[in-house]
């Protein structure tokens, strides 16, 4: 790796003036385990290092009657083994459990799997091999691979826990040395592969906060690799949902790492809010989510295989969801 | 059952405390005062000319100790041993022929600084038109690779036997079909690396974790135009091979970078280094025919096999021509036509890979056999027991089945994932496969000088006892199972021997680790060399008791009169007289075993191995018929061992190598892009995980083998049957027959969709 | 610009300067001379520079030294013994066969310690779940399982 400054402030406010400063320059670090991976393979090469690791503000876990607020730093590992607390977030325990491996989790943090880059086997490449390919999209070339002949980038949000808050309606907060902004974390994505985080450069996003769900709400988390470990997901499904009486009062359902930027498929939930659920009536949606996942994303990660993959993975999660006990 | 107080038992490895201490040193923890490292510049272009190259802005750069290039070389075009093939040299001078091909070097201070100065190389390329696939490469208006290689066949051999012909005419069903197996990487966890020196009197060293650190230097030597005598390897501890590790381009580089500076030089792989220019396995496509009759006898066998060599020829001719036949025996095949090419394309030099061509063709004939079970409408397992080989079969290769214990290993594996029952009651999801396999242990045709293996066991002053071997452990165990021969066969405890990892310049001369041969000839050889310590340590003793030799024993470490043992002396007792009456001579045992092998003629008739493993997989898979997920719910393995030497490391190497045979069926899968790996990782390449591997259940059938102590070799046999048992077992389950490796959910749910 | 870091390693304190990029595995293996920690990726995907970081495994190769700051490290060399004797787990992958080439043994055992310490009776799938980022290819995992839960009846 390139030489860098490295600076490990206290202080978000000297975080913040840092980035400022550094204007572009400068990498925000937080487990490091994408970004130290990254730099080895020669992809990035910040002139600045701003580890967060210091700053224990950003280490918290609050619950409250409103919801549950994670500090951006809490490592995944811990949040897994804080049982207690997730136990009102099934879907998300799942997502948080399924990333990579232990060692990876254990440095790895929420905040940082939230803001993870896009994933893309023809990008993610050891920069000494590249020389005879021509760099694409998002290599800062003028072709991608995925999809030959197509004029945008096809890569990946293969983060597993986006697609999965998205569904539980999470927000996000957002600093920078002008101020606060509180965003939902699907405007995060704006479903651009070579840029996929709205943040700008001086921008620092410093908490993820979940609204409480409703005793009848639970939530499911899914996801498609060829191993059971350290693939990223090929597809993923998170589903929330509000029952009652037999009926769907409420659903959200997020299809993740088939394009940019996670979908919810608003179709799908509406075929199924407010009706009563069996088992075929959630297969039915399944079965429709697919085209409504190509539809609103126009991926070219959406092959044949993929749309059974989202229907499997979307029912299942339906299901999970659906019979889960209610929360006391 | 003899009885043996170690052998057949369950002891450690001898090394096992310094692996599990981190005190084990490998290649990447050596370092020598006043070393350097070396790295290599590698060609970013499958096929180009190369124009220019340029180095000059090198030589200024702080750190930079040398630069290598053709120059430095004696541009001596080279070949892997008996390969009958010359076609590499140490830097590529006029064009570059795959991505990975080594064009020059640098040895500096440390490694950024060669990082660096690699950049600063310039060569100018001429891009020239490339080609990835065998039955692309040997079309006429394909580009030439080699130039002396027309249609870019690096070689054609057919063989032919009875009359295959005439079988298919007496066939009642003959079918067809198209087989194809890709790259398989070793994906060893210890990349390769090597520090090679030089001394004073141009004698080079080099440390390595080399599989055959006796013969390779046959290689070397050629390559740097320098005597035998002068080389010399040493062998550091191993961290997986299977195969992978013979000979290596990249000690032939730091030798000459080594000679250059005359400073040691150090060069590891990096990781994606590693998967571009390892020697994976040989991809084949193969059409099989075969023919069978109503009542399951098959007739005739015929195959013709596309193999891809890569840009070099390394092993891929032997692993095509000498690999692809083992299977033939299995099921007393007699009328067979074998035609193989072996093709050269842009893409790195395939080579040997545990099971050596078998698991490939294995693959495409065992699939096949389910096939012609259905068509006559008789239960595969049936059809397989039917044709089965059986101890003192000749082979229509002429290999001699001295011991088999091929049916008890179909009926076992059979019987541990209830085939009969599971055949019966059918569930949509589930289904069961099995498959058999054939291998040899050791080769002749690879050496013809001589094959066997000599072993020296040297008793020390302090009763202490060291083996001396040039064969190689490349992690199975082989020294514990040497150290046991020895401790058996001398009659004292395991913990007084030790056995040294090959240097050269003493140990014998090893034919090395491959072809399964490190227990069955190696340790034939140790045995016979405790046997001829242990005869003079006794001939020592019965002065000292006043007895004769023939009426002593050892065991347990005492040498005592048998008949009276109360009349015993302690084994260290009698060696350190035995030292220091000879004049501090240590008691030197020396034992060469040749095993029962002939080189084969012309047409590759003849029985090539002092006998032959054999062995059987079944696989019980769940199918998901909407996605094409495939799980693994187990696998049973039955292999004819001869006897266990240690029922652990037995098991485990089974073990090992079924994970291994089921990332092959269905997780492992190398990417390209214009000749270039996309998959140069271990995130892309899927080798399996803890998660991943499935319950296995394993069982050593035991024959009687001339073996030391009746042991065979399973090591490389256990990989071939996984492949085609869950192949079968997929078909079983969904109906659908994927003829391709990987068996991919991808592959499944097309096929499934075909089908409708 | 260098930086200065204080660690314990294997319950020895040290003080050390060190540039910003240097990684934890490069600090071990390099700066200590504790070569039991192996490099056989350095991308943070096999696990076999895996150590415990506060006693939780991380991958060593893709974390900066700087990271360790502060923090306690165990690597392989620091689990048995003063008096030399094994750990439980170190002993037990010796007597069930865990151990083949040993190249992937070092961060095998210290996941699997780690798992043991906060979870002394897990189950087989917690076993595979909690070495699954620690690939092997020598084994096929059944002996290691096996020794890990050997080793956590003993206890």
């Amino acid at each position: 790796m390139k030489n860098f400054l490295y600076f490990e402030p206290t202080e978000i406010k000297t975080a913040l003036s840092l980035l400022s400063e550094h204007k572009g320059k400068a990498k925000i670090m937080a487990g490091g385990t994408d970004l130290i991976p990254q730099m080895k393979r020669g992809l990035i090469a910040p002139e600045t290092m701003i580890h967060l690791g210091k700053i224990s503000s950003l280490q918290e876990i609050q619950e409250s009657p409103e919801g549950l607020r994670v500090g951006a730093m809490v490592t995944l590992g811990s949040l897994e083994r804080n049982g207690r607390v997730l136990s009102r977030y099934p879907g998300l325990q799942a997502a948080v459990s399924h990333v990579a491996v232990p060692a990876i989790r254990n440095s790895g943090t929420i905040g940082g799997n939230i803001c993870l880059d896009t994933k893309c086997i023809y990008r993610d490449q050891v920069q000494t091999w590249k020389r005879a390919l021509d760099p694409c999209f998002k290599s800062g070339g003028q072709r991608c691979y995925v999809v030959r002949g197509s004029k945008t980038c096809h890569a990946s949000l293969a983060a597993d826990t986006a697609g999965m808050l998205f569904a539980l309606n999470a927000r996000v907060k957002i600093l920078s040395t002008s101020g606060e902004r509180i965003v939902s974390i699907a405007d995060l994505y704006p479903g651009n592969g070579i840029r996929p985080l709205s943040l700008l450069p001086e921008e620092l996003l410093t908490e993820i906060s979940i609204p409480r769900p409703k005793p009848n709400e639970s939530s499911a988390y899914l996801r498609y690799s060829l191993r059971k470990a350290i693939d990223f997901p090929m597809v993923s499904a998170g589903v929330s949902m509000a029952r009652g009486n037999g009926l769907c009062e409420e659903v959200r359902i997020v299809v993740g790492a088939v394009a940019p930027r996670p979908l919810r498929l608003t179709g799908a939930e509406k075929s199924l809010e407010g009706r009563p659920i069996t088992e075929s009536t959630l297969r039915d949606c399944a079965r429709e989510s697919p085209r409504e996942a190509l539809q609103i994303s126009k991926s070219g990660r959406i092959d044949r295989f993929t749309r059974e993959m989202i229907s499997s993975l979307v029912f299942q999660a339906l299901k999970r969801a659906w019979q889960a006990e209610s929360l006391s | 059952m003899a009885d043996f107080s170690i052998v057949g038992t369950r002891y450690g490895r001898i090394d096992g405390k310094d692996k599990a201490t981190g005190r084990a040193k490998y290649i990447q923890d050596l370092k020598f005062p006043g070393m350097l490292y070396g790295k290599i510049l590698r060609s970013p272009y499958p096929h180009a000319r190369i124009l220019n190259l340029d180095t000059s802005r090198v030589e200024g750069l702080m750190g930079v100790r040398a630069v290598a290039t053709a120059g430095d070389t004696p541009n001596k075009k080279f070949g892997s041993y008996r390969s009958g093939v010359k076609d590499e040299l140490i830097f590529a001078k006029d064009k570059a022929l795959y991505v990975g091909d080594e064009i020059a070097a640098v040895a500096a201070t440390d490694e950024e600084t060669a990082r660096e100065a690699l950049s600063l190389i310039r060569v100018d390329y001429e891009e020239l038109p490339a080609v990835f696939h065998p039955e692309e490469a040997i079309k006429p208006e394909a580009p030439r690779i080699h130039e002396d290689a027309e249609k870019n066949i690096a070689s054609h051999a057919l063989t032919l036997r009875g009359d295959p012909d005439k079988g298919f005419r007496e066939a009642d069903l003959v079918l067809e079909e198209r087989f194809e197996t890709g790259l398989q990487i070793h994906a060893y966890l210890e990349p390769v690396g090597c520090i090679a020196s030089w001394d004073s009197n141009g004698k080079l060293t080099i440390y390595a974790p080399a599989q055959n650190p006796s013969w390779s230097r046959f290689i070397y030597s050629e390559a740097l135009d320098l005597p035998m005598g002068k080389l010399r390897v040493i062998q550091t501890m191993i961290g997986g091979a299977f195969g992978g590790k013979l000979e290596q381009k990249q000690y032939l580089v730091a030798a000459i970078l080594a000679r250059k500076c005359r400073r040691p030089v150090k060069i590891v792989n990096r990781r994606d280094e590693e998967f571009q220019t390892s020697m994976p396995r040989v991809p084949m496509v193969v059409y099989l025919k075969m023919g069978v009759k109503k009542d399951g006898l098959l007739t005739a066998k015929e195959h013709r096999i596309y193999a891809d060599n890569g840009a070099y020829t390394k092993y891929a001719s032997a692993v095509l021509n000498l690999g692809t036949y083992r299977v033939d025996g299995l099921y007393r095949l007699r009328n067979i036509r074998n035609e193989n090419y072996l093709v050269y394309t842009n893409k790195l030099p395939t080579s040997a890979f545990r099971g050596f061509g078998n698991p490939q063709i294995t693959f495409a004939v065992e699939s096949m056999l389910d096939q012609l079970a259905e068509g006559i409408g008789m239960d595969p397992l049936e059809l397989r027991l039917r044709n089965a080989a059986e101890e003192g079969d000749l082979n229509a290769h002429g290999f001699k089945y001295v011991s088999c214990g091929l049916k008890d290993c179909l009926k076992k594996t059979a019987e541990a994932i209830d085939w009969q029952e599971k055949k019966k009651r059918k569930n949509i999801r589930r289904g069961i496969g099995i498959s058999a396999t054939s291998h040899v242990c050791g080769n002749r045709s690879f050496f013809p000088l001589f094959d066997g293996a000599t072993a020296y066991a040297r008793v020390d002053e302090g009763g202490k006892v060291r083996v001396l071997t040039g064969e190689v452990e490349v992690g199975q165990g082989l020294l514990t199972a040497y150290a046991a021969i020895c401790a058996e066969e001398m009659g004292i405890p395991l913990s007084e021997v030790t056995v040294e990892a090959p240097d050269t310049d003493i140990a014998p001369f090893g034919l090395g680790t491959w072809g399964d041969r490190g227990t069955f000839i190696g340790g034939s050889g140790v045995k016979l060399a405790a046997a001829d310590a242990k005869r003079q340590i006794l001939e020592m003793a019965a002065e000292m008791l006043e007895a004769n030799p023939s009426d002593l024993d050892c065991r347990e470490g005492r040498v005592f009169v048998k008949g009276s043992p109360q009349k015993s002396l302690p084994f260290e007792e009698v060696a350190s007289a035995a030292v220091y009456r000879r004049g501090g001579s240590p008691v030197f045992g020396k034992g060469t075993f040749i095993p029962a092998s002939e080189l084969s003629d012309s047409t590759r008739y003849g029985n090539i191995s002092g006998t032959y493993a054999f062995g059987a997989q079944a696989a019980e898979v769940e199918v998901n018929p909407e996605t094409g997920e495939v799980k693994v719910v187990r696998i049973a393995a039955a292999h004819d061992v001869g006897r266990a030497l240690n029922l652990t490391t037995t098991e485990g190497q089974i073990e090992g190598a079924t994970v291994q045979g089921m990332g092959y069926a269905l997780s492992e899968e190398v990417r390209y892009e214009k000749g270039i790996m996309l998959s140069p990782n271990f995130l892309h390449y899927r080798i399996p995980t803890a998660l991943d591997a499935p319950p296995m259940k394993t069982f050593l059938v035991e024959t009687t083998d001339p073996g030391p102590f009746g042991a065979k070799g399973v090591a490389e046999p256990a990989m071939t049957p996984t492949a085609p048992a869950i192949a079968n077992a997929i078909y079983d389950a969904v109906g659908v027959r994927i003829r391709t490796l990987p068996i991919t959910p991808q592959k499944i749910l097309e096929a499934l969709q075909k089908k409708g | 610009m260098k930086v200065t870091i204080h660690l314990t390693v294997n319950g020895l304190a040290y003080q050390e300067e060190v540039e910003p990029r240097r990684t934890l595995l490069e600090f071990i293996r390099e700066d200590l001379e504790l070569t039991g920690t192996k490099e056989g990726c350095g991308l943070g995907e096999c696990g076999t520079c895996t150590v415990l970081l506060d006693g939780k495994p991380i991958k060593s190769c893709i974390t900066l030294a700087v990271q360790a700051n502060g923090r306690e490290v165990t690597t392989i060399e620091g689990i048995e013994r003063p008096d030399g004797t094994l750990h439980p787990l170190q002993q037990a992958f010796i007597d069930h066969g865990a151990i083949q080439c040993g190249f992937c043994t070092p961060g095998m055992v210290l996941s699997a310690k780690a798992l043991l310490d906060e979870n002394p009776k897990p189950s087989e799938l917690e076993i595979k779940q909690a070495i699954a980022g620690n690939l092997c290819r020598c084994t096929g995992y059944q002996k290691i399982v096996e020794a890990i839960r050997s080793a956590a009846e003993g206890s």
